[in-house]
Protein backbone atom coordinates (compact mmCIF):
# COMPACT_ATOMS: atom_id res chain seq x y z
CA UNK A 1 0.00 0.00 0.00
CA UNK A 2 1.23 3.41 -0.95
CA UNK A 3 1.06 6.31 1.33
CA UNK A 4 0.76 9.28 -0.42
CA UNK A 5 1.44 12.48 1.73
CA UNK A 6 0.61 15.88 0.05
CA UNK A 7 0.52 18.64 3.00
CA UNK A 8 1.35 21.13 0.41
CA UNK A 9 -1.30 21.23 -1.71
CA UNK A 10 -3.47 21.25 1.24
CA UNK A 11 -1.74 24.14 2.43
CA UNK A 12 -2.05 26.04 -0.94
CA UNK A 13 -5.71 25.21 -1.12
CA UNK A 14 -5.77 27.07 2.43
CA UNK A 15 -4.15 30.16 1.55
CA UNK A 16 -6.32 30.46 -1.85
CA UNK A 17 -9.54 30.01 0.51
CA UNK A 18 -8.30 32.49 2.67
CA UNK A 19 -7.45 34.95 -0.18
CA UNK A 20 -11.01 34.33 -1.60
CA UNK A 21 -12.52 35.71 1.22
CA UNK A 22 -10.11 38.58 2.00
CA UNK A 23 -11.37 39.50 -1.40
CA UNK A 24 -14.82 39.56 -1.44
CA UNK A 25 -14.80 41.24 2.06
CA UNK A 26 -12.05 44.35 1.14
CA UNK A 27 -14.07 44.33 -2.26
CA UNK A 28 -17.28 44.53 -0.38
CA UNK A 29 -16.40 47.03 2.11
CA UNK A 30 -14.87 49.52 -0.31
CA UNK A 31 -18.24 49.18 -2.58
CA UNK A 32 -20.24 50.35 0.99
CA UNK A 33 -17.36 53.07 1.79
CA UNK A 34 -17.63 54.36 -1.94
CA UNK A 35 -21.07 54.50 -2.24
CA UNK A 36 -21.65 56.22 1.41
CA UNK A 37 -18.31 58.74 0.45
CA UNK A 38 -20.52 59.49 -2.87
CA UNK A 39 -23.18 60.70 -1.02
CA UNK A 40 -21.75 62.22 1.96
CA UNK A 41 -18.22 63.50 0.24
CA UNK A 42 -15.81 63.34 2.40
CA UNK A 43 -17.39 61.34 5.20
CA UNK A 44 -15.28 58.35 4.55
CA UNK A 45 -12.07 60.06 2.61
CA UNK A 46 -11.69 62.72 4.68
CA UNK A 47 -10.18 59.93 7.65
CA UNK A 48 -8.49 57.12 4.96
CA UNK A 49 -9.05 56.74 1.64
CA UNK A 50 -10.85 53.79 0.45
CA UNK A 51 -8.79 52.77 -2.67
CA UNK A 52 -6.91 50.81 -0.37
CA UNK A 53 -9.30 48.77 0.04
CA UNK A 54 -9.56 48.22 -3.52
CA UNK A 55 -5.60 47.62 -3.68
CA UNK A 56 -6.33 44.91 -1.22
CA UNK A 57 -9.03 43.43 -3.39
CA UNK A 58 -7.13 43.95 -6.41
CA UNK A 59 -3.69 41.71 -5.30
CA UNK A 60 -5.74 39.09 -3.38
CA UNK A 61 -8.11 38.46 -6.55
CA UNK A 62 -5.29 38.31 -8.62
CA UNK A 63 -3.60 35.84 -6.13
CA UNK A 64 -6.90 33.81 -5.81
CA UNK A 65 -7.29 33.55 -9.72
CA UNK A 66 -3.58 32.38 -10.25
CA UNK A 67 -3.39 29.92 -7.71
CA UNK A 68 -7.19 28.34 -8.53
CA UNK B 1 -13.97 20.70 -2.80
CA UNK B 2 -13.01 20.56 1.19
CA UNK B 3 -14.09 23.77 3.18
CA UNK B 4 -11.58 24.44 5.66
CA UNK B 5 -12.34 26.20 9.31
CA UNK B 6 -9.95 29.21 9.07
CA UNK B 7 -11.18 31.23 6.18
CA UNK B 8 -14.35 31.73 7.42
CA UNK B 9 -12.49 32.67 10.87
CA UNK B 10 -10.63 35.51 9.00
CA UNK B 11 -13.67 36.23 6.61
CA UNK B 12 -15.86 36.83 10.49
CA UNK B 13 -12.50 38.50 11.81
CA UNK B 14 -12.48 41.20 8.89
CA UNK B 15 -15.99 41.41 8.89
CA UNK B 16 -15.93 42.54 12.69
CA UNK B 17 -13.22 44.61 11.98
CA UNK B 18 -14.96 46.30 9.00
CA UNK B 19 -18.23 46.93 11.10
CA UNK B 20 -15.78 48.99 13.70
CA UNK B 21 -13.79 50.82 11.14
CA UNK B 22 -17.14 52.24 10.38
CA UNK B 23 -18.41 52.78 13.38
CA UNK B 24 -15.39 54.75 14.21
CA UNK B 25 -15.90 56.71 11.15
CA UNK B 26 -19.31 57.80 12.19
CA UNK B 27 -17.96 58.77 15.97
CA UNK B 28 -15.61 61.13 14.05
CA UNK B 29 -18.28 62.71 11.91
CA UNK B 30 -21.01 62.90 14.26
CA UNK B 31 -18.31 63.97 17.63
CA UNK B 32 -20.27 63.70 20.68
CA UNK B 33 -19.06 67.51 21.78
CA UNK B 34 -20.46 68.64 18.64
CA UNK B 35 -17.05 70.50 18.09
CA UNK B 36 -14.50 68.73 15.05
CA UNK B 37 -11.42 70.30 15.31
CA UNK B 38 -8.62 70.37 12.72
CA UNK B 39 -5.12 71.34 13.05
CA UNK B 40 -2.96 72.89 9.81
CA UNK B 41 0.12 71.44 9.03
CA UNK B 42 2.59 73.99 7.63
CA UNK B 43 2.58 73.06 3.95
CA UNK B 44 1.21 70.03 3.96
CA UNK B 45 -2.47 69.36 2.20
CA UNK B 46 -4.55 67.50 4.51
CA UNK B 47 -7.48 65.58 3.33
CA UNK B 48 -9.84 68.48 5.26
CA UNK B 49 -8.09 71.41 5.17
CA UNK B 50 -5.53 72.72 2.35
CA UNK B 51 -2.01 74.13 3.10
CA UNK B 52 -1.85 78.14 2.18
CA UNK B 53 -1.89 79.22 -1.26
CA UNK B 54 -1.09 80.90 -3.86
CA UNK B 55 3.21 79.35 -3.46
CA UNK B 56 4.85 82.45 -4.14
CA UNK B 57 3.19 84.77 -1.59
CA UNK B 58 4.05 82.53 0.84
CA UNK B 59 7.56 81.36 2.60
CA UNK B 60 7.72 78.05 4.88
CA UNK B 61 10.62 78.55 7.76
CA UNK B 62 11.15 75.99 10.18
CA UNK B 63 7.47 75.42 11.52
CA UNK B 64 6.23 78.95 10.13
CA UNK B 65 4.37 79.95 7.27
CA UNK B 66 5.14 83.47 5.81
CA UNK B 67 2.55 85.73 4.40
CA UNK B 68 4.91 87.57 2.08
CA UNK B 69 2.27 89.29 -0.53
CA UNK B 70 -1.83 90.23 0.51
CA UNK B 71 -4.37 87.38 0.54
CA UNK B 72 -3.51 84.21 0.55
CA UNK B 73 -5.95 81.68 0.67
CA UNK B 74 -6.76 77.98 2.16
CA UNK B 75 -9.77 75.54 1.67
CA UNK B 76 -11.78 73.80 4.06
CA UNK B 77 -13.82 70.13 3.23
CA UNK B 78 -16.30 69.73 6.12
CA UNK B 79 -19.86 67.59 6.68
CA UNK B 80 -23.00 69.77 5.65
CA UNK B 81 -24.13 69.20 9.22
CA UNK B 82 -21.51 71.34 10.66
CA UNK B 83 -23.41 74.79 11.19
CA UNK B 84 -20.43 77.09 12.55
CA UNK B 85 -16.70 77.29 11.57
CA UNK B 86 -14.82 79.16 14.27
CA UNK B 87 -11.10 79.62 12.65
CA UNK B 88 -8.40 80.44 15.14
CA UNK B 89 -5.18 82.00 13.74
CA UNK B 90 -1.87 82.50 15.95
CA UNK B 91 0.22 85.01 14.13
CA UNK B 92 2.78 87.90 14.22
CA UNK B 93 2.72 91.05 12.87
CA UNK B 94 6.61 91.49 11.29
CA UNK B 95 5.86 94.67 9.02
CA UNK B 96 2.34 93.44 7.68
CA UNK B 97 -0.87 93.31 9.61
CA UNK B 98 -4.05 91.11 9.99
CA UNK B 99 -6.41 92.73 8.18
CA UNK B 100 -8.79 89.85 8.73
CA UNK B 101 -10.23 86.45 7.02
CA UNK B 102 -13.04 86.35 4.31
CA UNK B 103 -15.17 83.54 3.44
CA UNK B 104 -15.85 83.35 -0.46
CA UNK B 105 -19.86 84.03 -0.86
CA UNK B 106 -19.90 83.31 -4.22
CA UNK B 107 -18.56 82.29 -7.50
CA UNK B 108 -14.98 84.10 -8.62
CA UNK B 109 -13.97 86.84 -6.46
CA UNK B 110 -17.13 87.49 -3.97
CA UNK B 111 -15.40 87.66 -0.27
CA UNK B 112 -16.79 88.36 3.19
CA UNK B 113 -14.25 90.05 5.07
CA UNK B 114 -14.54 89.09 8.29
CA UNK B 115 -12.39 91.23 11.13
CA UNK B 116 -11.59 88.95 14.05
CA UNK B 117 -14.67 88.44 17.06
CA UNK B 118 -11.13 88.49 19.55
CA UNK B 119 -7.42 89.17 19.48
CA UNK B 120 -5.50 88.14 22.40
CA UNK B 121 -1.85 88.16 23.38
CA UNK B 122 -0.40 85.12 23.53
CA UNK B 123 3.29 84.65 25.16
CA UNK B 124 6.56 85.13 22.46
CA UNK B 125 4.63 88.13 21.02
CA UNK B 126 1.97 85.82 19.48
CA UNK B 127 -1.72 87.11 18.68
CA UNK B 128 -4.47 85.13 18.24
CA UNK B 129 -7.32 86.01 16.36
CA UNK B 130 -10.91 84.06 16.46
CA UNK B 131 -13.66 84.61 13.52
CA UNK B 132 -16.19 82.99 13.19
CA UNK B 133 -18.45 81.90 9.87
CA UNK B 134 -21.56 80.75 9.67
CA UNK B 135 -21.70 77.75 7.26
CA UNK B 136 -24.31 78.34 4.92
CA UNK B 137 -23.43 81.97 4.08
CA UNK B 138 -20.65 80.57 2.45
CA UNK B 139 -20.18 79.19 -1.23
CA UNK B 140 -19.35 76.00 -1.74
CA UNK B 141 -18.41 73.71 -4.31
CA UNK B 142 -19.28 70.60 -3.83
CA UNK B 143 -17.89 70.50 -0.23
CA UNK B 144 -15.57 72.89 -0.08
CA UNK B 145 -15.80 75.87 1.21
CA UNK B 146 -12.43 78.92 0.50
CA UNK B 147 -11.07 81.10 2.86
CA UNK B 148 -9.02 84.44 2.13
CA UNK B 149 -6.27 85.99 5.04
CA UNK B 150 -6.02 89.62 3.81
CA UNK B 151 -2.98 91.43 5.46
CA UNK B 152 -1.42 94.73 4.71
CA UNK B 153 2.12 96.34 5.09
CA UNK B 154 2.14 98.26 8.44
CA UNK B 155 4.72 100.75 6.11
CA UNK B 156 3.88 100.87 2.44
CA UNK B 157 7.83 101.64 1.98
CA UNK B 158 8.69 98.35 3.79
CA UNK B 159 8.30 94.86 2.22
CA UNK B 160 7.39 93.37 5.88
CA UNK B 161 5.91 89.85 6.63
CA UNK B 162 2.54 88.13 8.62
CA UNK B 163 3.83 85.27 10.43
CA UNK B 164 1.21 82.50 10.89
CA UNK B 165 2.26 80.17 13.96
CA UNK B 166 -0.91 77.70 13.64
CA UNK B 167 -4.47 77.55 12.39
CA UNK B 168 -6.85 75.82 13.76
CA UNK B 169 -10.27 75.14 13.06
CA UNK B 170 -13.70 74.41 14.70
CA UNK B 171 -16.26 72.82 12.84
CA UNK B 172 -19.55 73.19 15.18
CA UNK B 173 -22.63 71.81 14.96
Amino acid sequence: MKIKLNFFKRKTRLWVEIVQEIFEIAFMAFVIFYAIDYFLPGFITNWFSPIWLLILALISGIIANTND
Amino acid sequence: MKRFFWPKIISFILVVFFIGLLLWLVNKNFPLSGQLEITGQPGKDLPMLSRLGPDPRIKLVKDYQIVLDNQVYFDLRSLPWFEKIRIKLIFRPAGRKLDGIGGQTGPGFQYDLKKPLLITDVSGNWQEAIFDFSAAKIYQQKNVRRFLISSSQIDPNIPGELIIKSLEISLIR
